[in-house]
C-alpha cells in the first residue's frame, strides 16, 4: 500500500498563504502561513479495511477497544431491564488524598481493564490491584512504591493500566501476560498479570525508565499517568508533563516499545528539531486508537509550550495540536490533520479518535472522528486524513501582544455542527449576576470575545475563554455503535477569563495557582497568565446553562440525533435542576442493548441512557465523580458494568478510592 | 412576654400546629444529619446538609418557643421566623435532594399555617 503524503496539496498551502498575507496587512504583528493538510493517497477499498465488531468478551484498552469506539456487544442489559440493574460489589483502593494533609490531592480517571478473567486497576498512588471480576475479591496487589509528590501535574494522577498476552501464552511461564502502570517519576512497571510480580525482562528487573529519553529542556520527569496503548508486541507510550510553567520545555515524544523487554523500537517527535529547543511539549498525553487492518495508529498531538503566548514559535510547527497517523512499524508520519494553526489557547488535541466504518451518501467510508476541546467534531478518511464533511478554514481575529504571531485562519468543520456555540459570547445567566449584584454582566463587558479563537491578550481584564482550557470534549471522546451509526459524546459547557500579564505586573499579581486554573508563569515568556472561572462571588457560573450535555449524532449525515442535559451540577452538597445539566469529565460506554453508561457529572453519580433517545432510565450514587470510562464485560455468562469514582478537582473538591460494579439481579 | 405555662387557659388551647412542626423538624433534621454521615448519601460531609441540619434544629426550638408563648409581639417574631425557616430549609432540602425529609419539613410548614392561623380562634372560642 502507498501512503505518500499527498504533498500536492500544496496548492492548498498556497491558497491559505495569500490569505494569510492578505490578513497579515491589518496586523502590526508578523504574518504567519498556516500548514497545509499532509494527507496520503487512497490504496485500500473500504471492505478491506472494515474494523470488526468489538469482542464482548474483553475491555482490555483504556477506551474499550483499540478503535476506541467503547463500545460492547452484549446486550443482557437493555433498555428495557437496566432500571433493576443493582450493586454487585464495591472495592475501595485506599489510595486517595483530599489534599489537606501531607499528600496532593489524588485525581483518578482509571478504566478498569477486564482481561485473563480478571479486572485490573491502576491507582493514583500508582499500584496495581487484580480483583475477581464477579465478587471483586482482591487476587493481588502490587505497590511501585513511587514518590507520592504532584511532580509536574498539580495532582496525583492515573488512568490506569494496560494489558498484554503473548499470542500464544506458554503454560507455567511467567510474564506471558503482563499488566503495566506508569508513574508520576516516569517510570513504567510491567507486572506478571496472574500473580502481581515484576517481569525481570522488561526494562530493569521489571522497571523501565522512561525519563531516560528526557534530554531536551528538561525541567520535570515524563510523568507516565495515560496508560500506554497495547498494540500487538509494540507498547505505544506518550507522556505528561508540567502545564503553563514554562516558555521551552520537552518537547513531545512517542515511543514504541517492546512489551516484552521495554526495548525502544522508534520514537516521534511532532516538534521539528530544530525548533525544539526554543520550545516543548507538543505532547501526547491521552491515549491513542490503531487500526490493524491499515497497520496505523492515530495520534491526538497537544499544543506547544508556552500555551498561551507563541513568540517563541512563530515558524509553524505542523503537527502540533492536530490528529497524527502514523505507520506502526516505523513510526513514520503517514498523514496529519492540524486542527488549531499557531495554537494560543492550550486547545491540546485530548483524546483518542474513534474509528468508524460510516455510510455517507450511501457509500461507505472507513472514518476517523475527533472530539476536540473547542468542541468541534472532525471527521476525516482515517486511509487518508481527507475530510468526510468539507473542514473549512476560516478567518478568525488577530491581536497586538508583542511578539506574537496570528494565524488568520483556524479549521472550521462543516458536519457535524460544533457542539457548543462559540461564535460569540455566551448569554449571562440572570440569577447568578442578580445574586452578583451586576458582577457577571460587568464582567462580560470586560472581557474580550470575538469567538473562540479571540487571541490572548494583556488589555482590559483578558479575554473569555470557551470552551474552557479543560475542554467542550474531555480525554473520554467519542463513542461510537456500529450497528446504528451513532456517535455519543459528552460535553462540558464552562467560561473562564483569560489574561496575560507584562513579567513585572505578573510578579506583583501573581497569588493562587490550581488545577486548571489560577496563575502561571510561563517562565522565560515575557508574558505570565491568569486564567479563572467567571463565577460570581459565590461561586454561581457568570454564563446560562446548561453546563453539560450528552449528544447523540447520526453518523450517517453528521446530524444531531438528540442531544440532553447531563447529570447535575452541585455545590455545598446541593444540587442544581438536572434541566441545568453538569460539566462533565470522563467518557461514555455503549452496549449493544441501546444502553449508554456514563458517570462524569459533578454529582457523583452513574447513570444509564436510552441509545435511542436519550432518556435517562437508571442512576446510582458514587463515592465521588466517576470522571474515567465505564467498562462493559461478560464473566461467566453474566454482564457486568464496572466504574472507578475517584473525582477530579476540576469538578468539584471531592476524592473518591471506588470500584463499583453493577449488574441485573441473577434470575 | 408570657408563657401558656402560667395561663389558665392552657389546657384549652392545644398548640398542635407548634407540636407538629417540633416533632417533624426532629425527624428531618434526624434524617439529613444522617445523610452528612453517610457514604453515597450524594451529601455527605457538605455543608449544604449541616446548614439544613441547623435549619431543622432551629425549627425544633422555635416550635418550642411556640408552644409556649401566648400571643403577642414575640410570639407574633417567633411565627415570623418559623415562617421564613421553614421555607427556606424546605427549599434546601429539595436541592440537596433529601426528599423525605423535605416532605417532612412540608409538614411542618403547614404546621406552622395552623399555629398562625388556629390558635387565636380557638382561644376567643374559650375567652
Amino acid at each position: 500500500m502507498n501512503r505518500r503524503p499527498a504533498l500536492a496539496s500544496a496548492t492548498l498551502a498556497a491558497a491559505f498563504a495569500a490569505l494569510a498575507a492578505g490578513h497579515a496587512l491589518a496586523q502590526t504583528n508578523a504574518p504567519y502561513t498556516p500548514p497545509a493538510p499532509l494527507l496520503a493517497d487512497v490504496a485500500r477499498a473500504p471492505a478491506d479495511v472494515a474494523l470488526p465488531l468489538p469482542d464482548g468478551t474483553r475491555w482490555d484498552t483504556f477506551h474499550g477497544q483499540l478503535s476506541a469506539e467503547k463500545y460492547s456487544p452484549l446486550a443482557e442489559i437493555t433498555a428495557a431491564n437496566v432500571s433493576g440493574l443493582k450493586e454487585v460489589w464495591s472495592y475501595h483502593t485506599g489510595d486517595m488524598s483530599d489534599g489537606s494533609g501531607k499528600l496532593p490531592e489524588t485525581v483518578w480517571s482509571a478504566t478498569p481493564i477486564f482481561a485473563n478473567n480478571t479486572l485490573y486497576i491502576g491507582t493514583p498512588f500508582y499500584r496495581i490491584i487484580a480483583l475477581d471480576p464477579a465478587t471483586g475479591k482482591e487476587k493481588w496487589t502490587f505497590d511501585t512504591h513511587s514518590t507520592l509528590k504532584a511532580l509536574t501535574q498539580p495532582a496525583l494522577k492515573s488512568r490506569g493500566v494496560a494489558y498484554w498476552q503473548a499470542e500464544n501464552p506458554v503454560a507455567g511461564e511467567t510474564c506471558q501476560k503482563i499488566v503495566y502502570l506508569g508513574t508520576m517519576d516516569a517510570r513504567l512497571f510491567a507486572v506478571d498479570a496472574d500473580t502481581g510480580q515484576p517481569c525481570k525482562d522488561f526494562g530493569i528487573d521489571g522497571v523501565l525508565d522512561v525519563n531516560q529519553w528526557n534530554t531536551e529542556n528538561a525541567k520535570w520527569p515524563l510523568s507516565l499517568l495515560q496508560p500506554p496503548t497495547v498494540i500487538g508486541g509494540r507498547l505505544i507510550l506518550g507522556w505528561a508533563g508540567m502545564d503553563w510553567v514554562y516558555e521551552s520545555e520537552s518537547p513531545g515524544s512517542l515511543f514504541s516499545l517492546d512489551a516484552r523487554t521495554g526495548k525502544l523500537q522508534w520514537t516521534f517527535k511532532p516538534i521539528p528539531d530544530d525548533l525544539a529547543a526554543d520550545t516543548g511539549t507538543a505532547n501526547i498525553w491521552t491515549g491513542v486508537s490503531y487500526d490493524a487492518k491499515l497497520g496505523l495508529v492515530y495520534v491526538p498531538v497537544s499544543s506547544p509550550s508556552p500555551n498561551y503566548w507563541g513568540g517563541n514559535r512563530t515558524a509553524p510547527i505542523p503537527l502540533a495540536t492536530s490528529t497524527t497517523a502514523l505507520d506502526i512499524a516505523t513510526g513514520e508520519v503517514v498523514w496529519s490533520r492540524q486542527w488549531v494553526h499557531h495554537d494560543i489557547w492550550d486547545y491540546d488535541i485530548n483524546s483518542a479518535p474513534t474509528l468508524m466504518d460510516i455510510t455517507v451518501n450511501g457509500k461507505p467510508v472507513p472514518a476517523l472522528i475527533q472530539g476536540t476541546k473547542m468542541g468541534f467534531l472532525f471527521v476525516v478518511d482515517r486511509r487518508t486524513g481527507e475530510d468526510v464533511w468539507p473542514i473549512e478554514e476560516r478567518d478568525v481575529p488577530g491581536s497586538d501582544v508583542a511578539g506574537e504571531v496570528y494565524s488568520p485562519t483556524q479549521p472550521f468543520p462543516t458536519r457535524p455542527r460544533p457542539l457548543l456555540d462559540q461564535s460569540k459570547k455566551p448569554p449571562l445567566w440572570k440569577p447568578a449576576d442578580i445574586v452578583g449584584l451586576g458582577s457577571c454582566s460587568r464582567k462580560w463587558s470586560r472581557l474580550n470575545y470575538d469567538g473562540m479563537y479571540t487571541p490572548p491578550t494583556t488589555t482590559n481584564d483578558g479575554t473569555l475563554t470557551y470552551p474552557d482550557s479543560a475542554g467542550g470534549v474531555q480525554w473520554g471522546g467519542v463513542a461510537f455503535d456500529p450497528t446504528t451509526q451513532t456517535a455519543i459524546v459528552n460535553t462540558s459547557h464552562i467560561v473562564q477569563e483569560l489574561k496575560l500579564w507584562a513579567r513585572a505586573d505578573y510578579d506583583k499579581a501573581a497569588n493562587l495557582r490550581g488545577n486548571e486554573s489560577g496563575f502561571s508563569p510561563q517562565e522565560g515568556a515575557p508574558f505570565g497568565m491568569s486564567l479563572f472561572n467567571a463565577t460570581n462571588w459565590l461561586g454561581m457560573p457568570c454564563w446560562a446553562p446548561p453546563f453539560g450535555e450528552l449528544v447523540a449524532l447520526d453518523m450517517h449525515t453528521g446530524d444531531v440525533k438528540w442531544r440532553r442535559p447531563i447529570g447535575a451540577s452541585q455545590q455545598y452538597g446541593f444540587y442544581m435542576p438536572e434541566s441545568m445539566g453538569s460539566p462533565t469529565i470522563g467518557g461514555p460506554a455503549i452496549t449493544a442493548g441501546g444502553v449508554i453508561f456514563i458517570g462524569a457529572s459533578m454529582d457523583a453519580k452513574v447513570r444509564a441512557y436510552a441509545l435511542d433517545d436519550g432518556r435517562e432510565l437508571w442512576s446510582a450514587n458514587v463515592q465521588a465523580p466517576a470522571v474515567s470510562i465505564p467498562a462493559v464485560y461478560e464473566y461467566e455468562g453474566r454482564e457486568y458494568v464496572a466504574f472507578t469514582a475517584g473525582g477530579n478537582s476540576i469538578l468539584k473538591d471531592q476524592v473518591g478510592d471506588q470500584v463499583v460494579v453493577y449488574a441485573l439481579p441473577k434470575k | 412576654m408570657s408563657y401558656a405555662g402560667s395561663n389558665p387557659n392552657r389546657g384549652a388551647h392545644t398548640r398542635t400546629g407548634a407540636l407538629i412542626l417540633i416533632i417533624v423538624s426532629i425527624l428531618a433534621g434526624a434524617l439529613t444529619l444522617w445523610r452528612y454521615f453517610t457514604p453515597l448519601s450524594g451529601v455527605e460531609g457538605t455543608s449544604g446538609a449541616l446548614l439544613a441540619t441547623f435549619g431543622c434544629a432551629m425549627l425544633v426550638l422555635a416550635g418550642g418557643l411556640l408552644h409556649r408563648l401566648e400571643p403577642g409581639g414575640a410570639r407574633a417574631l417567633f411565627l415570623i421566623l418559623s415562617w421564613v425557616g421553614s421555607i427556606l430549609t424546605l427549599i434546601a432540602l429539595l436541592f440537596l435532594h433529601g426528599w423525605w425529609a423535605a416532605g417532612l419539613l412540608g409538614v411542618g410548614v403547614v404546621a406552622v399555617a395552623v399555629e398562625t392561623f388556629n390558635p387565636v380562634r380557638t382561644r376567643r372560642a374559650y375567652a
